[in-house]
């Protein structure tokens, strides 16, 4: 004779318990999933400003430390920059050379870029006379417009005597 | 009831510890160092810190304010006797991590020690 079961009766596979046990474990599998992935963003953000930091720290200390190689670039390189290995505008640590000043103003941007190492980014340099009083530019060159992020590097050194402010800055868009 | 709170101070943990792994500091010594010594080079260059040395301080002076903003400065130049003959810095609050850079003037026959601090404000 068959019997029948009622409802209540029957082994019950998702409990009440069971099913709020699920929910609270896929909640916090999910929350960590979501903080591991912001953490691995934030760690290739990290590395990525870190890197251009220091890349920017370099070429503005290679342009009012050194000469460039070869020394005198200036007058060898031309408008394209052949054989200029890299760009410096100093003629003494700290001591900008006007001629060489004047050869970077009017060389390409893109073989400059590549000169000074900048890699992807974009730049502008700007050099200020009496910078904290009534700034006078006394050279200027690059393209601002480019890259919604931007790095910037202030030294400071003479030039014809004067003590001047040399902003380099780099544009880039984040990864 | 104590499965729920395990799992919620576990999950407050997890997320504390991947904040802090993931908001690493940027080292920004380095370009301290760039300031303090593109400071005392071109000061020690156009004669400011000697003439500092003798009396004349508003040229360094001058230069120190000039800095950015956001940068503190403090600068005290010594004879070879340790006597300071003259102190200077931003108004700023003290510093938790500052970079200090030493340079050696010699003014006609006499030698002074230059240092400078710079710190983020």
């Amino acid at each position: 004779m068959e019997k029948k079961t009622k409802a209540e009766d029957r082994g019950m596979i998702f409990t009440v318990d069971m099913v709020t046990a699920l929910f609270f474990f896929l909640v916090i599998i999910l929350s960590m999933l979501w903080v591991w992935a912001e953490a691995y963003r934030h760690m290739v953000d990290y590395r990525d400003v870190q890197s251009r930091q220091e890349r920017l720290a370099t070429v503005s200390s290679m342009l009012v430390k050194t000469p460039g190689s070869p020394p005198n670039w200036e007058s060898s390189g031309g408008v394209t920059l052949s054989g200029v290995d890299a760009i410096g505008l100093a003629r003494e640590p700290n001591v900008l050379d006007e001629g060489k000043m004047m050869a970077f103003m009017s060389a390409d941007g893109e073989n400059l870029r590549e000169r000074m190492g900048l890699g992807s980014e974009n730049f502008s340099l700007t050099v200020t006379e009496d910078w904290a009083g009534t700034p006078r530019i006394i050279y200027y060159m690059g393209d601002s417009t480019a890259g919604k992020e931007r790095m910037i590097a202030r030294r400071y050194a003479l030039f014809n005597g004067s003590r001047v402010e040399l902003k380099l800055e780099a544009y880039y868009n984040k990864k | 009831m104590d499965v729920m709170v395990a799992l919620v101070v576990a999950a407050v943990l997890i997320v504390m510890i991947m904040y802090f792994v993931s908001a690493p500091k940027l080292d920004t010594q380095g370009y301290l160092y760039s300031v303090c010594d593109d400071f005392l080079t071109v000061a020690g260059k156009d004669g400011s810190l000697a003439a500092a040395a003798n009396g004349d301080v508003g040229q360094v002076d001058g230069f120190l304010y000039s800095m950015p903003g956001n940068l503190c400065l403090n600068l005290t130049i010594s004879n070879a006797g340790g006597y300071v003959v003259h102190s200077n810095s931003s108004v700023c609050p003290s510093p938790v991590r500052f970079v200090l850079c030493k340079r050696t003037i010699v003014n006609y026959t006499n030698g002074y020690v230059t240092k400078l601090g710079v710190w983020y404000r």
